[in-house]
């Protein structure tokens, strides 16, 4: 607050900090999953293992780029990083990049929409507890979303894969799609097995921005602006949605860009309940196999994902608050 | 604070519009859902899993292996009921008379799925592409020197003699030399054609976003079309869902390689009335301890022989496996297995004995505290464990029991990597391990694979290595003679209950949920379960 | 202080969740003398709720209600200990970082940016591969991966109250740094850290919770992730044994939501500009 600094500069800088958490953070990308105990190779090999001379073994590791002091390691992947080689994943027994993108492709089908409508559910829901604030609707709008946020999202989504899915048999009991279908009906199918997790996905996000809209919508409330608009005879609606709103959507944007990395990987509860094949699974599964190629690469998706929406956040704040300008 | 003055006659309409909508939006999406066609004529068999499978190359993915080695491939030859081998794609075979030779008859008129005729050359091809480029059966590379082909012989020539071979052999399958020979690296070969097998069924889809694999029957199989017409194979992340999909019709049984059906589900399932249950004897062991022979005090046989007596098995067998348990013996494996020796006594429960044991190795509580002493030291073991709820419940169980007489239980409870790494690296005092069907069988048989200390392996304690297990371990391998096997088969088990380097909790009768309407299922003892090679052939679904 | 005495009173809401917590707390301290049963006792296992088991028992037999007050105690501990941690480590950092500025600054900021860019609950699964299972250990874990939000937050106070007319007088009579901090600086943001400790310790009782599930916790103690665990994996859900499944969940959402009626009691009555939202 206290810097003046050009616009210009003030980017420059952040950039450079950026760098350089970025620097950081490839270095723990490596080195977090090699301190975990467990070699990957035994778990190529299978649960029985039958006997393989220790020949075999040394040849295995130097298949995978696991051989040698783990200095030359580190190079080694620094070098295959910058030249876009994210190597192959011992788990999935495919190129990291492929492995990644086909889990990241249903982490983003989930949870686009389910920012995309939490956010339109919670402005609804915020903008009117704002509006007729201490009534019977904003404590029900406020006590209902508060409790849904303290509840363990993967309890719930347990309880609810139990109710809709097996009791009732309304919906499937998790992962993306039954499969055999294609075109319409495929969309249709991957739909009617998002239901759930979209919903208790969206419901969540929306509990988390509610509390931000209402007290953004009360923090203008009685406001000049606000209050001539309403003398210029335009309706409670209009006044509330054209204007309340509208103020509301710069901290929703910004929180929703801190929010990134949680919904990249926070859900991963989730995703394990409803069998759902996303990123959170995958981390999941690399880090019990000791996968570390994938759990390198997903951290620094994740890593850059952060960082971007962060600097987006940073740039929507300066751009948006006339006091930072 | 009252704000609502003409607002309010709004608000419910638009959340009445809202609600509105979302139920159509809800209601419209499972009716497009639903529409799969099923011709009425076919036998579908819908079979879950729980394993996890990531690509179809046989070599690569462990379990996509174990799967088709049921169904797109075929093995020389297989376990039969009767726990002997039984012939396959061999229909005969001869051992010489020192082990160091195998002569295997290959069947006429086999086929490869793409209609190539599959020879003897194909599988002398096989066997030396399995011993020098798969790494999960690189033994063979200190095993088989050379294989010839005869006519329909293909013959062995080992470089030592090798007694458990037939044993070994029923897990590997001949693939088409057309197709693999120029393949350097089979892990990263990514042709369609690595499917291609000789088996009851071809491999028609695999759906890695639906997890489900599509067989479809081979017509053209050499022992006659299978009773199935479509295999279906669902995968789950988890047992939780896989039974709710059972309960409720979605699949027609369950099938997991070497798995034992969790007891815990069974109540539910009987409940839900459809579903029923076939059982055999397992033919490895669920739970069982192992020692660290190498340090102090479990290298004292006295000790263990104390432990064996603290354990109340028939409450494990009870109240973990929920009745479906027996009490083992000091042997380890269990009745079903060949050349079972029936005179080592059961293991008991003896708490008295246990303590006086103890003490007699000079092993008191001298201060009262409730935990021995041993040279001054309190005796406070790591118990290794894998975190799975099963393990954790079973190590509960053995520390209320070991506690009872004076021998402090610190549980190390980790996930299966850091479990293998411990366990290798020898850091634990006791460690709580399963043996498979298999690896019961495989190495000198009789669960030597597990404790031979000259074995690796991620499932292998390899801790016992007294000269007499290991020359015992040796001369059986050494030997085709049916006799001796028996003779030294009986002394392996004599010699386990004499060292004692494991101790089983519990031998179980395992239980294989099926829905009603399918009969005469075969079970399999190595694959583990009615979903097996023999079943196709003879399972038969109830028309309605 | 008075100004302290105010925040601590009259808000419903923030009553109400105090009431809950006491509830919670008394549970955890009384639990070996009101649970009917030893939570450890093996017995007949899947008993329906009956008078004997208030809630039936569990797999293995043991007496769930008797379980969830064992419970308490562990997430209590857990959630409090590990927030203790997590704001005190945060509030020094906050607290140098905003004094100094300068290099220090730069590079304490540096590594909060590093945390909270790095997924937590993967990191966190990680850590605690690496560590091993216990209570201490999954205090640690959440403890030293919690602090930078608190961090943040107390720096970019600290920077505003150190432009403040009185901090600038002070620091002109030849007030310290340290005394500075302690006088001036401490007293202003102590009821946001208030707020951030209580919002952490649900956090850490949220992570423990989704922990002890994917089975990373401590395999002999009784907390309610472990219970939820064993509800999954050994047929509570699909046999509907709610008795079993409903409690654990039920409690932490209930802990979770009292503390958060409390951290927005006290922000309310801070200060209108720290009317923030909750950092997950």
């Amino acid at each position: 607050m206290e810097r003046h600094q050009h616009p210009a500069a003030e980017v420059a800088s952040k950039a450079v900090r950026y760098l350089i958490v970025f620097f950081i953070i490839m270095s723990l990308n490596f080195l977090l999953p090699r301190l975990m105990p467990g070699d990957p190779v035994m778990n190529i090999l299978g649960e029985e293992a039958s006997y393989a001379p220790p020949e075999v073994l040394e040849e295995l590791k130097a298949d995978w780029g696991l051989d040698g002091p783990l200095y030359v390691q580190y190079f080694r992947y620094f070098g295959n990083y910058l030249t876009g080689d994210w190597g192959h994943s011992f788990l999935c027994m495919r190129p990291v990049a492929d492995a990644i993108g086909l889990h990241l492709r249903w982490t983003l089908a989930l949870f686009l929409p389910a920012i995309i409508l939490g956010a339109l559910l919670a402005t609804v829901a915020g903008a009117l507890a704002a509006w007729y604030r201490k009534s019977k609707l904003d404590i029900g709008f406020s006590a209902a979303f508060l409790s849904f946020y303290s509840m363990p999202h993967y309890w719930l989504a347990m309880v609810l894969l139990f109710v809709f899915g097996f009791l009732l048999g309304w919906f499937p009991l998790g992962k993306v799609t039954t499969g055999d279908t294609s075109g319409l009906a495929y969309v249709a199918d991957v739909g009617w097995h998002m239901v759930l997790p979209l919903g208790l996905l969206t419901v969540s996000k929306a509990a988390y921005d509610f509390l931000v809209v209402r007290n953004s919508v009360i923090s203008i409330y009685g406001e000049d602006y606000v209050l001539m608009a309403q003398a210029k005879g335009l309706s409670q609606m209009a006044v509330l949605f054209r204007h309340t709103v509208r103020n509301a959507l710069a901290p929703l944007i910004t929180v929703t860009a801190i929010q990134f990395g949680v919904i990249l990987s926070g859900t991963l509860m989730v995703e394990i309940v409803f069998s759902w094949p996303g990123m959170g699974t995958l981390i999941y599964e690399a880090i019990g196999a000791r996968d570390y190629p994938v759990l390198q690469g997903a951290f620094f998706i994740i890593a850059v994902c952060m960082l971007a929406a962060n600097f987006i956040a940073d740039m929507v704040y300066v751009w948006l608050d006339p006091r930072m300008r | 604070m009252s704000k609502c003055v003409s607002g309010c006659g709004r608000l419910p309409t638009l959340l009445f519009g809202l609600v509105l909508a979302i139920l159509l939006l809800a209601s419209v999406l499972p009716m497009a859902g639903c529409g799969s066609n099923e011709t009425g004529e076919d036998v579908v068999l819908k079979v879950g899993s729980t394993k996890s499978y990531k690509t179809t190359n046989k070599f690569s993915d462990y379990w996509y292996g174990v799967l088709s080695g049921m169904t797109t491939h075929d093995s020389l030859i297989k376990l039969g009921t009767d726990m002997k081998p039984v012939p396959w794609l061999a229909t005969s075979w001869e051992v010489s008379a020192d082990s160091k030779q195998f002569t295997f008859t290959i069947a006429e008129d086999v086929k490869w799925h793409d209609g190539t005729p599959l020879t003897p050359e194909d599988v002398r091809f096989s066997i030396e592409y399995h011993r020098d480029k798969v790494t999960n059966s690189a033994w063979m590379k200190d095993v088989i020197d050379n294989v010839q082909v005869d006519g329909q012989h293909v013959i062995l020539n080992l470089k030592k003699p090798y007694g458990n071979l037939l044993t070994e052999f029923m897990t590997y399958q001949p693939v088409p030399k057309h197709i693999w020979e120029d393949v350097d690296d089979p892990n990263t070969y990514e042709g369609a054609d690595r499917t291609v097998g000789s088996g009851p069924f071809k491999l028609e889809s695999w759906d890695e976003t639906a997890g489900k694999f599509t067989f479809v029957a081979n017509d053209d199989y050499f022992q006659g079309e299978p009773n199935v017409d479509k295999l279906v194979v669902e995968v789950f992340k988890n047992m939780d869902a896989l039974v709710m999909a059972l309960s409720r019709g979605d699949i027609d049984t369950w099938w997991d390689y070497s798995g034992e059906f969790p007891f815990t589900y069974v109540p539910t399932l009987l409940k839900s009335g459809d579903i029923k249950f076939a059982s055999a004897t397992f033919l490895g062991v669920p739970a069982a301890l192992g020692f660290n022979l190498g340090e102090a005090p479990m290298n004292e046989l006295g000790f263990r022989q104390a432990v064996a007596k603290a354990i109340n098995y028939s409450d494990i067998s009870s109240l973990v496996f929920y009745s479906y348990g027996t009490v083992p013996t000091y042997g380890f494996v269990p009745s079903t297995h060949p050349n079972f020796n029936e005179s080592i006594p059961s293991l008991e429960y003896d708490t008295a004995a246990a303590a006086s044991l103890l003490d007699s190795l000079g092993m008191t509580d001298s201060n009262s505290n409730g935990t021995r002493e041993a040279g001054g030291q309190e005796i406070r073991l790591d118990l290794l464990v894998q975190n799975t709820a099963t393990n954790i419940r079973c190590s509960e169980f053995v520390k209320q029991y070991l506690e009872a007489v004076g021998i402090g239980i610190n549980i190390v409870s980790v996930d299966s990597s850091t479990w293998v790494a411990k366990k290798d690296a020898m850091d634990y005092d006791i460690v709580l391990f399963r043996a498979t069907p298999w690896g019961a069988l495989m190495h000198a048989g009789e669960g030597s694979g597990y404790f031979d200390s000259r074995r690796t392996g991620q499932g292998v304690l390899h801790n016992l290595s007294v000269q007499e297990y290991l020359d015992a371990c040796d001369a059986r391998l050494s030997t085709g003679d049916a006799d001796q096997q028996r003779a030294i088969d009986l002394q392996i088990q004599e010699l386990h209950a004499e060292y004692l380097p494991g101790i089983a909790l519990v031998w179980i009768e395992s239980v294989y949920p099926y829905r009603e309407g399918w009969n005469d299922w075969v079970i399999d003892h190595i694959y583990g379960g009615v979903v097996s090679s023999f079943s196709w052939f003879k399972v038969t679904k109830d028309t309605d | 202080m008075s100004r302290l005495r105010h925040i601590l009173t009259n808000n419903k809401a923030r009553n109400a969740g105090v009431a809950i917590l006491l509830l919670f707390a008394l549970c955890a301290t009384l639990a070996p003398w009101i649970a009917p049963h030893d939570p450890w006792e093996f017995g007949p296992a899947f008993l329906h709720p009956s008078t004997t088991n208030l809630l039936g028992t569990n797999d293995v037999g043991q007496d769930i209600f008797s379980e969830l007050l064992y419970g308490t105690r562990n997430s209590l501990l857990v959630g409090f200990a590990a927030a203790f941690i997590a704001v005190s480590l945060g509030t020094v950092v906050g607290l140098v970082a905003g004094f100094r500025k300068g290099v220090l600054d730069d590079l304490l900021m540096g590594v909060t940016d590093v945390f909270l860019v790095v997924p937590m609950l993967p990191l966190a699964i990680l850590v605690s591969v690496y560590l091993g299972p216990s209570i201490w250990n999954l205090i640690l874990v959440v403890g030293l991966l919690w602090w930078p939000s608190t961090a943040r937050v107390i720096r970019s106070q600290v920077l505003s109250i150190r432009e403040s007319g009185y901090v600038e007088s002070a620091r002109a009579l030849g007030a310290g740094d340290l005394w500075l901090m302690w006088r001036h600086v401490l007293p202003n943001v102590l009821p946001l850290l208030m707020a951030k400790f209580v919002l952490t310790v649900a956090m850490a009782m949220l992570m423990d919770a989704s922990l002890s599930f994917l089975g990373l916790g401590d395999p002999i103690a009784k907390s309610w992730g472990m219970m939820l665990r064993y509800a999954f994996m050994r047929g509570g859900f699909v046999g509907g044994m709610w008795w079993w499944y409903v409690p654990p969940g039920l409690a932490i959402g209930l802990c979770i939501l009292s503390l958060t009626l409390i951290s927005f009691g006290i922000e309310e009555k801070s200060d209108p500009r720290l009317k923030r939202v909750l950092e997950r």
